[in-house]
């Protein structure tokens, strides 16, 4: 389940305009149903708790700080998508996502980001560095420049007070209150958890302890959870502005950048699996099974007992894909196994339903980002049985030097039990690509 | 009797005997002379009869017809079906007036014509509406055909696509296919109402055809597994192109009369018509679908597997290909696309 969680994960700049309405839609329902509740003469005092002092403090201090960011298409008055940033070192120099900016980086030509000022004043922003792996960038307002608020490398205590700012929905400034539940436990991207309100919109907005320093940024939040929320840690915003004062960035270098970041993302994603690799024994195979702690794995199966095949599915993602621009996560890698077995059906028409479930697995990706799938397949020897072997790879377009691999292994040899494996993994160097690929088969062994 | 008094001055007199068929239409034509050594004629399925008529509903020797003063008369001669004149069927009929000069015998209707008959007057020949000469039928269909296609091609190129080539295939081809439906479906109706639908040896010949075909197809299944021969995804292609060919020609010389070789040239042309557009248009999408993985040959039980499996470091050696491989699909599809990537198609 927790898988699907993450699939659910929404940033929270890109606030399309469905989704705007689906908000506001449900808001004035609620509104409606709150009216309509309110009409019968027995009425029921809400009580509503009001910010604690420190709430309102934490807000009158970093307020002049903080500001709306927006893009905008082309020579347009509307915007395109919206965020926040706030102040961090003398001169108007602000933090914000990655996310937030994105577009502009990948298309400068077509984009332009501006601030604007709770009080309503505006002007151009330019990116001075991004961190596509914690999702961070750092950018310069022009004309504008607030005392910078201080970031601390401390995380708050699990069941400490926090605070989030931010323009949720583009209904203005707003703080939330909620408690810091510390590290994400398991994850392969450091992330603070944070139990709070967290809406589109609030993307890179600072997220404050209650003597107002910032010890996170926010980032994500579940859109169908209830105050899941997750923040990045305000030590990794540190390096990039040494980074951005050092060595601005420059544009036309963008895409290199964003090569060399997932490049570099890639191989720390594989070399979290140094040595063997951890495996698990189903019906006699030994498979690949949780490599790292951070991956996450779920085993399900069929239990009624009738059926000509039984199947055990085992499904493991590292979750470590990252946002790079509209439409395309990469760096993520997931991995399934399925084990059949059978007791009453021959041989003939066991294969047949290996088989059927070896294709079962679909490739996404848009032709906007990569190329078609180039494959080799072919019967192979591996540890004490033969397997069928598909290994598909594409190449990204504008990210040169990134590949997707696809891999499928169908075991061969036994009538009365198989396996049928699947390995994604998006935006990898293709070398280490092709390593890792040979790990995880060389793995593989029959042991009955 | 009066017959033979009359036979004594007998005017020789030139008649036909109309064979028709259900629907009124003449079948064929008997011209006959009667004078004072044959006043009448005799009508059955014997050789000896006047008029022959090819019904088992009718007796060797059926009826005797008579002509006296441009009126028809007619006698049985015994039948055990007798004859029906003016809608009324009468058994031993004996010199009976024939009022509109028709008389049915048997399943078989017959009109007698005399020289005295009275004609309509000739129709005018005017141009009808929906009426098509054969002359003017294939200017029409071509000057037709000529602006559908304009109109496909124009509609495409409307929508202005990145690549106007390939919905100008489809939409030509699409077409095409409905052009052939609907002429097939005519095609069909006007044998059918012929009474030449010969349903049992096309049944034969597609049903024969498809049977090879699905034993073929599955031996080299076989084989393939067996020998662990790479993916030919143009296996099954040929596979289908030839049994497309062979159906072709099994219906049009088999089943049909027309030349072997102008049947043999057909039956191949036509299947590769279908095949080599669709087969463009499949391995042109392909290459734009970047999610494409072509479908693997079945797999069959381990026993059957006559082949070792190669190596890993043969197929790791053989997969590092791949990098260049995807390099160049993605290039193609760059220059296909332009640099930006063409979005229509998510």
């Amino acid at each position: 389940m927790r898988c699907q969680l993450f699939k659910l994960r929404f940033k929270l700049s890109l606030n399309s305009v469905l989704w705007r309405r689906l908000c506001l839609g449900m808001a004035l329902s609620l509104l409606i149903s709150t009216v309509a509740q309110a009409k019968p003469a027995v009425v029921v005092p809400v009580t509503q708790e009001p910010l604690s002092d420190s709430a309102l403090d934490v807000l009158a201090r970093s307020r002049p700080s903080i500001v709306q960011i927006r893009g905008f298409f082309g020579k347009n008055s509307a915007q395109a998508f919206h965020g926040t940033g706030f102040a961090v070192a003398p001169g108007g120099v602000f933090l914000t996502n990655y996310h937030v900016v994105a577009e502009q980086v990948m298309f400068p030509e077509k984009y332009r980001l501006e601030y604007r000022t709770p009080e309503g004043k505006t002007g151009l922003i330019t990116v001075l560095a991004i961190d596509v792996r914690h999702d961070l960038a750092v950018v310069r307002a022009e004309g504008f420049a607030p005392p910078p608020l201080t970031l601390t490398n401390t995380i708050p205590v699990k069941g400490a007070r926090a605070y989030s700012i931010g323009f949720p929905l583009d209904v203005g400034l707003t703080i939330t209150e909620g408690v810091a539940n510390g590290r994400v436990e398991d994850s392969f991207d450091a992330r603070i958890h944070y139990s709070g309100a967290l809406n589109g919109g609030m993307s890179g907005g600072p997220a404050l302890n209650s003597s107002g320093q910032v010890f996170g940024i926010n980032v994500a939040g579940y859109r169908f959870e209830q105050l899941v929320s997750f923040l990045v840690p305000a030590e990794h915003a540190k390096a990039l502005l040494q980074r951005a004062q050092q060595q601005p960035l420059s544009l036309k270098d963008a895409k290199g950048e964003v090569v060399n970041q997932l490049r570099a993302h890639a191989t720390e994603l594989l070399g979290a699996f140094q040595g063997p690799l951890a495996t698990q024994q189903t019906s006699g195979f030994i498979l690949p099974g949780k490599l790292s702690s951070f991956v996450d794995c779920n085993a399900s199966g069929d239990p009624s007992p009738n059926q000509p095949v039984q199947t055990e599915a085992i499904q493991c993602a590292a979750k470590a894909g990252l946002y790079v621009q509209e439409g395309l996560y990469s760096g993520d890698m997931t991995y399934q196994h399925f084990i059949l077995t059978t007791e009453t059906l021959d041989s003939l028409r066991f294969t047949k339903r290996l088989q059927k479930i070896a294709a079962a697995s679909g490739r996404h990706g848009s032709k906007k980002h990569v190329g078609p799938l180039t494959c080799k397949n072919s019967n192979v020897k591996l540890q004490g049985f033969d397997a069928n072997l598909l290994i598909c790879t594409r190449s990204y377009r504008k990210l040169e030097g990134l590949y997707d691999f696809t891999v499928r292994v169908v075991s061969l040899d036994n009538a009365k039990r198989g396996f049928a494996s699947h390995l994604d993994m998006n935006g990898v160097d293709f070398d280490a690509g092709m390593r890792f690929v040979r790990r995880y088969v060389e793995t593989m062994q029959w042991k009955p | 009797m009066e017959t033979i008094m009359e036979a004594t001055n007998f005017e020789p007199i030139q008649l036909v005997v109309e064979t028709l068929d259900h629907r009124g239409h003449v079948l064929h034509r008997d011209r006959i002379t009667l004078d004072e050594s044959k006043p009448s004629f005799s009508i059955g399925r014997s050789i000896r009869a006047d008029v022959m008529l090819d019904d088992p509903h009718v007796a060797a020797l059926h009826a005797q017809v008579t002509v006296t003063h441009n009126e028809v008369h007619v006698t049985d001669l015994g039948s055990q079906n007798g004859i029906t004149v003016a809608g009324k069927h009468l058994h031993a009929a004996s010199n009976v007036l024939l009022p509109d000069n028709c008389l049915a015998i048997g399943r078989s209707r017959l009109r007698i014509r005399l020289p005295h008959e009275t004609l309509a007057p000739e129709l005018a020949d005017r141009a009808e509406l929906g009426r098509i000469t054969p002359q003017m039928a294939p200017r029409i269909a071509a000057v037709g055909l000529i602006v559908c296609m304009a109109f496909i091609i124009y509609s495409v190129w409307l929508e202005a696509p990145r690549d106007p080539l390939l919905p100008m295939v489809v939409g030509l081809l699409s077409s095409l296919l409905v052009v052939g439906v609907w002429k097939a479906v005519w095609s069909l109706i006007t044998r059918v109402m012929q009474n030449e639908w010969r349903w049992l040896s096309h049944a034969a010949v597609f049903l024969g055809v498809m049977a090879g075909l699905y034993a073929l197809d599955a031996v080299l299944e076989v084989v393939w597994f067996s020998l662990g021969l790479p993916l030919a995804e143009w296996r099954e292609l040929i596979l289908m192109v030839l049994a497309g060919m062979l159906v072709m020609y099994g219906h049009l010389a088999i089943t049909a009369s027309i030349r072997p070789a102008t049947a043999a040239l057909v039956a191949v042309l036509l299947p590769l018509l279908v095949a080599v557009p669709a087969t463009w248009m499949s391995e042109r999408s392909h290459s734009k679908d970047v999610n494409f993985i072509a479908e693997p040959d079945p797999m069959f039980p381990a026993a059957l597997r006559l082949r070792a499996s190669s190596s890993l470091d043969d197929f790791f050696a053989q997969a590092a290909k791949l990098k260049d491989a995807s390099d160049q699909r993605r290039k193609a599809l760059q220059d296909d696309d332009g640099e930006d990537g063409a979005s229509e198609e998510e």
